[in-house]
């Protein structure tokens, strides 16, 4: 899996990329207002060419590389590095719409409700099910930042 | 120097240092202890709570956690062989097998004692060079230091990524990320798609949680849905008192051991990209091929515990003599304090030891109090420490994850910044799901702008002509390992696995 990972992400890279060298930071950005200065387009082009090209390569590469071999250890992650397939796709997409929802529920009711119920929510999606830590967490987790946000702090978390 | 550290112990021999001291160590061993969390998710956790502390307080705090959270991760590599931060894993090699024979105590008080060694020796060592080398950087101009970013991106590409290519597009995209706001000179917008929340950029702190703390705890959450926690095993008891009792002459029978791997972990540490974990393995080989006993390691050999921990711990200090001394930090948890640093006025660099020597050698100061007071706390929590083990994953992951998100609202009012974090949570997932480093995207992204500036500076000062990175010998030098280390990590390794795969088995 690691392979087609290599592969499709360096296609999407380098479309992305082109995206940027062509559209949104010529779109985004000034020209240079003095002589003898750089553009202010020319550190984020220079960034996103690098991207591109080396996404490119890395979808090559990955391409003309023999099927995934023996696995062997990801140095900064371990085995948390096995790819991306169906189930992470899904695992990202879970988590972009509960931080959603999490955003929505901090500008409308509130800190201490929605890290309650996020709690609760994430307890239970992790397999906690045991009612009495669940609910002691829940409360008390989130009272307490908001106490310790207050007195230590002086900031009110809305 | 040494009136100058004198003043600093003056400055940071206070309570209130000392309670903040004294709180970080606490925090960083216990996160250290948590498996999955570890001293960079504590920093980059805590980073933003400083705000609110004076600067001395604010990084003696950090550098507590930083220390803390490295000897941490040794209590459930003895306990459980289930290392708590990846450089704790050579110290699982002894330390659970000691542990099985019946002195988890032993192996705990060894690894606490190695660990304080070379904290020690290290935090000596910055002391010693961290002026000399600032001294040197002095002479830079703005040419030379666009050369050794350069380099620094290819050196922590190259050595902290597997892939060289996966790691300099991750620098590149931390780059990217680095140029949205206000450009520097001319104060035109630049990627901020409208929102004023953007001017200032995007947060430091806001990425680093995404990516570092909240990232992990995302991942950790999504495999503890499909694959339930095993029961822990329960920890084998000493049979007779005397099994967890350390002589001071059993300590000290490894002083040879100590003071390699020492040795090796401040070796290690001075050079930006090379990890903790290298250290660790490193000081422990060192200490195999050495030992007059080599068969012994692996059964529960002290001086393997020696050999590991002394390595992993002296990483902390010398990682701090090219931050200090060139503002480019030698690893996350230094990318992390500069990122501290900023947040109260210092700017990293050779100008550091001028414009703030009090400040600098009153961190010096608190660096050693630290080790004291670790060792005080250290010794006492002994007992302690593995109980926090038996608190479930399914309880103090969530904890973690609201941890976040107060820790960017707190000192920013800004739920933009939380929004962003959420963001940089789900890149990060992606990124450690498809291998691609997020130290070399945060390290990018925090030297990006010091390498535009002094690129921008260099063509101001010397009309356009970028011919001065060629001819001035310290640019020249640079350039030329950054080529180096581009072939020997880019096309050279590329073609031997090619030639290695192709070999007939």
């Amino acid at each position: 899996m690691i392979r087609r990972t290599d592969i499709v992400s360096g296609l999407i890279l380098a479309a992305l990329s082109i995206l940027l060298l062509l559209w949104i930071i010529p779109a985004n950005t000034s020209p240079p207002q003095s002589e003898n200065n750089l553009s202010p387009a020319f550190l984020p082009s220079l960034a996103a060419l690098v991207m591109g090209t080396l996404a490119a390569l890395l979808a090559i590469v990955s391409w003309t590389s023999p099927p995934d071999g023996p696995e062997i250890l990801h140095e900064e992650f371990g085995d948390e590095a096995r790819g991306i397939g169906p189930a992470e796709i899904s695992d990202i997409v879970v988590w972009s719409a509960f931080s959603a929802a999490m955003m929505a529920g901090f500008l409308t009711i509130g800190f201490l409700p929605t890290a309650v119920a996020a709690l609760v929510l994430i307890m239970l999606y992790t397999g906690e099910r045991r009612p009495i830590p669940i609910a002691a967490v829940a409360i008390a987790v989130p009272l307490a930042l908001q106490q310790i946000a207050w007195h230590a702090f002086t900031v009110q978390l809305p | 120097m040494l009136e100058s550290l004198i003043a600093g112990f003056e400055a940071a021999l206070t309570l209130q240092n000392i309670m903040f001291i004294s709180l970080g160590l606490v925090i960083g061993i216990i996160f250290g202890v948590l498996p999955g969390l570890g001293s960079v998710t504590a920093i980059a956790l805590l980073v933003p709570i400083t705000f609110y502390m004076s600067p001395l307080a604010a990084i003696a705090f950090l550098v507590g956690v930083n220390k803390g959270g490295t000897s941490g991760g040794a209590v459930p590599a003895i306990l459980l062989n289930a290392p708590g931060t990846p450089e704790a894993a050579a110290t699982a090699r002894d330390g659970y097998p000691l542990a099985q024979q019946g002195k988890p105590e032993k192996a705990m008080k060894m690894a606490l004692y190695s660990s304080i060694f070379g904290d020690t020796f290290s935090d000596i060592v910055l002391i010693l060079l961290a002026a000399p080398f600032a001294a040197i950087a002095l002479r830079f101009g703005p040419a030379e230091f666009t050369s050794i970013v350069l380099f620094s991106f290819t050196l922590i590409a190259a050595l902290a990524a597997k892939s060289l290519t996966k790691g300099v597009l991750s620098a590149a995209l931390g780059i990217f990320l680095s140029t949205w706001g206000l450009d520097p000179v001319d104060s035109t917008t630049r990627m901020t798609f409208g929102y004023t929340e953007l001017f200032d950029g995007i947060s430091l702190n806001a990425l680093a949680i995404g990516t570092l703390a909240l990232s992990s705890v995302l991942v950790q959450i999504m495999d503890l849905r499909r694959t339930p926690p095993k029961p822990l095993a329960p920890v084998v008891q000493a049979d007779y008192a005397a099994d967890n009792k350390l002589t001071f002459a059993e300590y000290w029978a490894n002083w040879r051991t100590l003071l390699r791997s020492a040795c090796i972990g401040a070796g290690v540490g001075m050079l930006p990209g090379l990890g903790v974990s290298l250290a660790a393995f490193l000081g422990y080989g060192a200490a195999q091929r050495a030992s007059k006993t080599p068969e012994k390691f692996g059964t529960g050999a002290l001086e393997g515990l020696a050999g590991s921990e002394a390595a992993n711990s002296a990483v902390v200090g010398s990682n701090l003599i090219p931050t200090i001394a060139l503002g480019i930090p030698g690893n996350v948890a230094a990318a992390l304090l500069i990122g501290a640093f900023m947040i109260h006025g210092v700017v990293p660099g050779p100008m550091m030891m001028i414009e703030h020597a009090e400040l600098v050698y009153s961190i010096f100061a608190a660096m050693l109090m630290a080790n004291v007071l670790h060792l005080i706390i250290g010794r006492i929590g002994i007992r302690f420490w593995g109980q926090v083990l038996r608190v479930p994953k399914t309880i103090i992951l969530p904890i973690v994850v609201i941890l976040c998100i107060a820790g960017v609202y707190i000192p920013t009012n800004s739920w933009f910044d939380v929004g962003i974090m959420f963001a940089f949570g789900a890149l990060g997932v992606a990124m450690r799901r498809a291998g691609f480093s997020i130290v070399c995207l945060v390290i990018g992204f925090l030297l990006g702008p010091m390498f535009e500036l002094s690129l921008r500076q260099t063509l101001l000062m010397y009309k356009s002509d970028l011919s001065i990175l060629l001819t001035s010998p310290i640019s020249l030098t640079f350039l030329v390992l950054t080529v180096f280390f581009l072939w020997r990590f880019g096309p050279a390794q590329w073609l031997r696995r090619r030639r290695a795969s192709r070999t007939p088995q």
